[in-house]
């Protein structure tokens, strides 16, 4: 497992230096600049801009500028927002992103996973279809409605929650964006538990649990859950990833700091460097939640052998 | 389990609910919410370009002169100003007893100083060409373009920016007079140092951190009505009151909140429930219809330095023909346009500037009044002027297409505009929206046919309209030039004469509108809500919107 | 005792032969499935339903009387109405018509997408499990990369070469789309292929192929439909997005997810404009899950009678 676990995380490393590479010569290859406007600069400003943030140095000595820069974890200065780093803006949109993220996912474990097994225990009766049904129109209703209509009946209409804005973290600034941006995961949770149940309840050792005699809540959780888990937890992997470095709709509709709005107006900006340190940041999470998800897999089914090849 | 599950989320929701309706601000503080729109992306008054920063810049920073509400320029910093006959010659005499907001003088120095540094290529300041008005200025600031400089060290051109600074045209006599010198006769001068780039920085915070002295309410110093007390990036920006300001008595609000918020419905929607007292940016165009009637007396209509136009590529077939372009300009309902799609009160534009200049010159003092439309829509000469150009009733015309940036805004115009042609006209033209980087690229390299675009002037002069298009011009993305059209510009730019520059920009105008490289839209109007109990702000033409006098009816 | 023989016994003939024969008829995997799957009314219903809307799209335009793009300010914004059925946008056009016309683009999306996910998603995630080790290592940290690299620029580039159309939809969502799917399977089949079941087959001699469509793929079922029916409106808000980048089909026409998030603004003012398209695609979406739950169910080997 050591030697495992040593060429996963070289390989980790791999992947995030391909990712860099490949996002900043695809970047440098998008028309436009991050000095562009409609209001065009004139020429000899251009030039003192392109001075100033080294971008009139050859392509390839940028892209070592940048990739030793990577290495001792400096990501540069942002080039639309002055006076900040890239490391200022994941250091301040970060945790706000993550407190929001993490919060939502695990309120979609705790609520998704019971619910799951409670549709898959009531099989095709009333309850599993309204379950099922409630998930799917959950998933397909898209955030941004959810998004809106939270907004408008709960900030709007009850007047129990602020509307908008971060507030510092506070309680009853949050609710209103978890809920938002739990439903998709949320959903998702509920259905994979309850197909991924509705597998492991017809299996033999089920059957013979049962046949045993054994507490119904000792089968689900001794013989079921865990078999059930496998594909929860491979997904669990880049949905924490991906909900930790926040959403841009959720955090545009509740006007949120975090770093999901970062990633997508930094590309419209032409941002290189806010673009290439979101990138990089993502991919090692994805790439280390990934290996977790693996670890965690190998434990809770022990017939999963990573380092064998089939 | 779902007992458990009910019982979770009403925990959750009962404990948010159960710490709402608590107020972060004293309740005898006279507090201001207003919502600005994009996260600044600085507070430098030297460096920034944008309209979001400059509401908060004016409540922080004072120029020479400030704008009376009626966008005239009164005394700011300065008490009281001198100019020579040709208007190129100005000096300005400080008030008694000026502060910064830590209590350090505020001298004629700090002026001169801020402006040089906003000059110096090493700073690279976007809109460092609004200082070239002053004298030495421009070849301060763009020496560097001359190829000699490309491998030089930041040292080398720090000496030679020293050099050439020492005939800059702005100079401190003493401590309180200012002397500047322009490179050419601008009576608008005046009203160009309220503009955000003409502010004075405090140059020991500034030189202790370069880079961000702007990013802590420590070194953010400044000498307007309020001073920072917190910037939360894409959050909020906070200013209260600054009792060093020399106008402290007049300035009755004890605190702003300049919210950063860029959803319009969410503005909109913080708004109606009380969360905000302004919007300055963000009212939710799709709801016009019902904010208009829900909020007659909060929803406001102001008008705008701004030109909504599309572009023509007088390269492409066949664009190329003035009757061809003539012809797309008639054959558009500009009425319906802004009274069913745009909604916001926007005027039809017939002509390239907007209303809002004075020009004293004719007999309404209105450069467009004076001018008047300088054409009318006629679908039966449109059709006419496309039949003399070899395409009768649309026959044979070639599939061009309206290129826009990604907007809905934008995308329902064009839509319109498509529909109106094709029934006019005759003639099918296509859409295509593309990603803004990828428009502006688009538009700068002439690879398109027919493109969206808009102007909003600098200063209110009709020359930040007219000088757009002479040829080759940094925001001519038409391939258009005519020598006459040059010399009627290099005329006005050159005379100090009122009568006779305004007489060459009409002359200008009259004859881009028959060459018709552009097709005006409509003129920009500023759609934003205030709240009933807000007295005292103003928000003149092009300017941020000023909370110096405002108070809130108790 | 002895038993005398009672004439009122017959013998019975020989039961050797007839205890071992078949009476039911041999039915194949396919038949059987679709067997069960009849059973099950929600999945009937669900398919009826998309039977229902692709002719409603693709059909359904040729017999009405408006048109999607014919605009008529001075009717913008009009409520449902006998005349507009689904009321009218900014523009005074018919929404109804536009919600058919949308459907087309939305749900040829749709299928694509699914399409993708079960064709290169399954095969992917299946094989990296199935190798494992190294060529797993490999194999995935190459969907790590194509789920790292920002799909906005990759989408931007594209709309730069390509330009507008379905073409450059569906290969910006064929670059993309499959590895959540890849994902799922490839851990479903490292947690099966030590399964007593597997051993069994390789023991028989079953070759690779044999492994991953008749034994493997069956037992993920469950993953793989839950995957595919929330790809389905996944895909159709990712339409919208291209949309907003410059691929996808060019103005005035547009899919659902392109009118949903026009109608988003004017919520308050229009909500039909929202409602509709909205509807359709939850509709739609609701459709592929109970079509997706009833397959699941009528392929579950373990189920199976």
């Amino acid at each position: 497992m050591a030697r495992y676990l040593m060429q996963r995380i070289i390989t980790m490393f791999l992947v995030a230096f391909f990712v860099v590479t490949a996002t900043f010569f695809l970047m440098r290859a998008l028309p436009g600049g991050p000095f562009s406007s409609e209001r065009n600069v004139p020429e000899a400003i251009l030039k003192n801009l392109e001075r100033r943030y080294n971008l009139d140095k050859p392509l390839h000595e940028q892209y070592l500028d940048y990739v030793k820069g990577v290495i001792v974890w400096d990501l540069g200065p942002s080039f639309k927002y002055k006076g900040l780093t890239v490391n200022d803006v994941i250091n301040r949109g970060f945790p706000i992103s993550a407190k929001l993220g993490g919060i939502s996912l695990l309120l979609s474990i705790v609520v998704g996973i019971p619910l799951g097994i409670l549709g898959a225990m009531n099989h095709n009766t009333i309850g599993d279809r309204a379950i099922s049904g409630g998930a799917i129109l959950t998933a397909a209703a898209p955030s941004f409605v959810i998004a809106g209509v939270l907004q408008y009946v709960f900030a709007y209409k009850l007047g129990w929650f602020p509307s908008a804005t971060w507030g510092g973290g506070q309680l009853r600034y949050i609710v209103l964006p978890i809920l938002a941006l739990s439903s998709y995961n949320l959903a998702w949770i509920v259905k994979l538990t309850r197909s991924s149940m509705l597998e492991v309840i017809n299996q033999d050792y089920v059957r013979t649990a049962r046949a045993k005699g054994l507490r119904e809540l000792v089968i689900v959780y001794r013989h079921m859950i865990k078999n059930a888990m496998v594909p929860v937890v491979a997904s669990l992997a880049p949905m924490t990833a991906s909900i930790l470095t926040g959403s841009f709709i959720v955090e545009n509709v509740f006007g949120i700091p975090g770093i999901g709005r970062e990633f997508v107006q930094s590309i419209t900006n032409r941002d290189y460097t806010v673009t290439l340190g979101m990138t990089v940041f993502f991919c090692l999470l994805l790439v280390g939640f990934t290996l977790i998800a693996d670890i965690v897999l190998a434990f809770i089914d022990p017939r999963v052998r990573l380092e064998k090849e089939g | 389990m779902r007992r458990f599950v009910a019982g979770m989320l009403a925990v959750l929701m009962l404990a948010a609910v159960g710490c709402s309706g608590q107020s972060t601000t004293a309740p005898d503080e006279m507090v201001i919410r207003m919502n600005i729109g994009t996260n600044p992306p600085s507070l430098d008054p030297r460096v920034t370009t944008g309209l979001p920063e400059a509401h908060v810049q004016i409540a922080l920073w004072e120029g020479l002169m400030r704008l009376d509400e009626d966008g005239n320029a009164i005394p700011g910093a300065a008490e009281r100003y001198d100019v020579n006959d040709d208007a190129t010659v100005f000096t300005f005499y400080l008030r008694d007893g000026l502060k910064w907001s830590n209590g350090d003088p505020l001298t004629a120095e700090d002026f001169v100083w801020a402006w040089k540094s906003a000059l110096d290529p090493l700073l690279a300041s976007e809109y460092a060409y609004q200082l070239y008005y002053i004298k030495g200025a421009e070849e301060m600031n763009t020496f560097t373009s001359d190829p000699k400089w490309e491998n030089a060290s930041d040292e080398e051109i720090a000496a030679e920016f020293e050099r050439l600074a020492e005939n800059f045209g702005a100079t401190a006599i003493d401590e309180k007079t200012l002397r500047v010198e322009l490179e050419a006769p601008a009576p608008y001068f005046l009203s160009l140092t309220s503009f955000h780039t003409y502010y004075p920085v405090h140059r020991p915070s500034v030189e202790a951190n370069p880079e961000a002295w702007f990013r802590n309410p420590e070194t953010t110093v400044g000498n307007g009505p309020f001073k920072i007390v917190s910037w939360t990036d894409k959050e909020k920006v906070v200013v209260e009151k600054n009792p060093n300001y020399w106008g402290a008595d007049e300035v009755k609000l004890d605190k702003i909140e300049f919210y950063l918020i860029e959803e319009e419905s969410t503005v909109t929607t913080m708004f109606e429930t009380g969360e905000l007292d302004i919007v300055e940016s963000g009212v939710n165009i799709a709801e016009l219809d019902r904010l208009k009637a829900e909020y007659p007396n909060e929803l406001l209509i102001l008008p705008d330095l701004g030109v909504y136009y599309y572009l023509l590529n007088v390269e492409k077939e066949p664009l190329n023909d003035k009757r061809v372009r003539q012809a797309l300009a008639l054959a558009m309902d500009r009425n319906a346009i802004v009274n069913e799609i745009t909604k916001g009160g926007q005027m039809p534009a017939y002509a390239l500037v907007s209303p809002g200049i004075p020009d004293e010159t004719g007999p309404e003092k209105d450069f467009r009044k004076n001018a008047g439309d300088l054409f009318a829509e006629d679908v039966a000469k449109a059709q006419q002027l496309l039949a003399e150009a070899g395409y009768p009733n649309g026959e044979g015309f070639p599939k061009l297409t309206i290129l826009y940036n990604t907007s809905e805004a934008h995308q329902k115009i064009a839509e319109a505009i498509q529909e109106m042609w094709k029934n006019n006209l005759g003639i099918d033209v296509e859409l295509t929206n593309q990603e803004w980087g990828v428009y502006l690229d688009s538009r700068s390299s002439g690879d398109y046919e027919i493109a969206r675009a808009g102007w909003i002037g600098d200063y209110i002069d009709p020359m930040t309209f007219i000088d757009m298009f002479v040829t080759g011009g940094g925001n001519n993305d038409t391939n258009w030039g005519h020598p006459e059209y040059d010399n009627l510009v290099q005329t006005a730019k050159r005379s100090a004469d009122q009568a006779e520059r305004m007489k060459a920009m009409h002359d200008a105008e009259a004859l881009l509108m028959d060459e018709m490289p552009i097709i005006p839209i409509y003129f920009y109007t500023r759609v934003i809500m205030v709240s009933e109990d807000v007295e005292g702000w103003s928000m003149p033409l092009t300017s941020p919107l000023n909370l110096r006098d405002a108070s809130i009816k108790q | 005792m002895a038993v005398p023989v009672d004439q009122r016994f017959a013998p019975l003939p020989d039961r050797q032969a007839s205890a071992e024969h078949i009476s039911t008829p041999p039915i194949s995997f396919a038949a059987d499935a679709w067997r069960r799957f009849k059973a099950n009314p929600m999945a009937v219903l669900g398919l009826i339903t998309l039977v229902i809307f692709l002719i409603a799209c693709f059909i359904g335009p040729l017999l009405t009387a408006h048109d999607p793009t014919t605009q008529n300010l001075a009717m913008r914004d009009q409520p449902p109405s006998a005349q507009h059925w689904f009321g009218t946008d900014s523009h005074g056009r018919d929404l109804f018509e536009r919600t058919l016309y949308g459907g087309r683009i939305s749900l040829a999306v749709a299928f694509f997408a699914g399409l993708l996910q079960l064709v290169v998603g399954v095969t992917y995630g299946a094989t990296a499990g199935l190798l494992g080790g190294k060529w797993d290592n490999i194999m995935m940290r190459i969907v790590d990369i194509i789920d790292t690299i920002p799909l906005t620029i990759y989408v931007i580039l594209l709309a730069v070469l390509m330009g507008q159309g379905l073409t450059s939809i569906f290969i910006a969502i064929g670059i993309v789309y499959w590895t959540s799917m890849a994902r799922l399977v490839r851990a479903q089949v490292l947690s099966l292929k030590e399964q007593e079941f597997m051993l069994a087959a390789r023991a028989l001699g079953a070759n690779r192929k044999r492994l991953v469509l008749r034994h493997l793929i069956p037992n993920a079922m469950a993953p793989i439909v839950v995957e595919l029916t929330f790809s389905i409106p996944r895909a159709m808000f990712t339409e919208a997005f291209l949309s907003f980048i410059g691929l996808g089909v060019s103005a005035p026409m547009a899919s659902w997810g392109v009118l949903a998030s026009n109608g988003f603004e004017g919520l308050r003012s229009y909500p039909w404009q929202l409602a509709f398209p909205a509807a359709a695609i939850i509709i739609v979406s609701l459709a592929f899950n109970f079509i997706g739950d009833g397959l699941r169910d009528a392929l579950d080997p373990k189920l199976r009678r």
